[in-house]
């Protein structure tokens, strides 16, 4: 395996790496509309 | 920040806006000027219709959520670019709302179904629409029935009543509200104003 083999594997496991990052990521700081749990005892105003 | 964002105000002056278009806003402290947070979750009282307050994430992309939340108490305005608090004392990590927020993760209304309680679909929920200066929860956008849109694939706009049911799958709402769809926000309203002048003239 020659030395640009070798930098080519290397940089496509950088960008795979980063880019599971990325969507983690993403998924980690979606937000959403969240209703909350209506609660025994509290009533409607 | 989104470059697409809609503010829209009815007769009565009141901004209305869509409540993903809040999520991935600063909070900004009016004491320091500076931005503490960004929301992540908008968290509503279905009960009783109004917002409850924020869960939010650290600054920066490669930052995660934040274990403080911030109450609708603490909020001293919502705009289209910013909510403002008064200072980085008002998030908390403990309280009503970082417990209600945790016990109702999973409770996302986006992508749920709308029914009347007479049994029809009205659609799906893309949205809920908010007022910016009391946080009162106005209604939903929907991806709705197409025999409901005055103008092909428009989103529809339903006024709901100030308290409503919703459990994990759909929302229900009166059959009564089917009249006052709106397929535009600036509209709207006066729509949910007619709407609940109507609930309550017809509850006395």
């Amino acid at each position: 395996m020659n030395t640009l083999t070798l930098l080519l594997l290397i940089l496509v496991v950088l960008v795979v790496a980063f880019t599971a990052f990325a969507v983690i990521q993403r998924k980690r700081r979606a937000g959403g509309v969240i209703a909350a749990k209506p609660r025994r005892g509290r009533g409607r105003t | 920040m989104s470059e697409h964002r809609t503010e829209e105000r009815d007769a009565g002056s009141r901004l209305l806006l869509r409540a993903t278009e809040l999520a991935g806003l600063p909070v900004v402290s009016i004491a320091e000027g500076e931005a503490l947070a960004e929301v992540k979750d908008v968290v509503y009282n279905p009960d009783q219709g109004h917002l409850l307050g924020f869960t939010l994430n650290k600054r920066g992309f490669l930052r995660g959520p934040m274990k403080a939340v911030l109450p609708m108490s603490g909020v001293a305005g919502i705009g289209r670019d910013a909510v403002m608090v008064t200072g980085a004392d008002v998030c908390e990590e403990k309280g009503g709302l970082a417990a209600e927020a945790q016990s109702s993760a999973g409770r996302n209304v986006v992508g749920n179904d709308v029914l009347t309680d007479t049994g029809h679909r009205l659609g799906k929920v893309t949205d809920i629409i908010v007022a910016a200066d009391s946080g009162e929860v106005l209604g939903y956008e929907l991806e709705g029935d197409p025999k409901l849109q005055g103008h092909t694939g428009r989103p529809l706009f339903l006024p709901i009543p100030a308290a409503l049911a919703v459990s994990g799958t759909a929302l229900m709402v009166p059959a009564t509200a089917e009249p006052f769809i709106r397929d535009d926000l600036s509209g709207f309203g006066a729509a949910v104003d007619e709407f609940r002048s109507q609930l309550s003239g017809g509850a006395s």
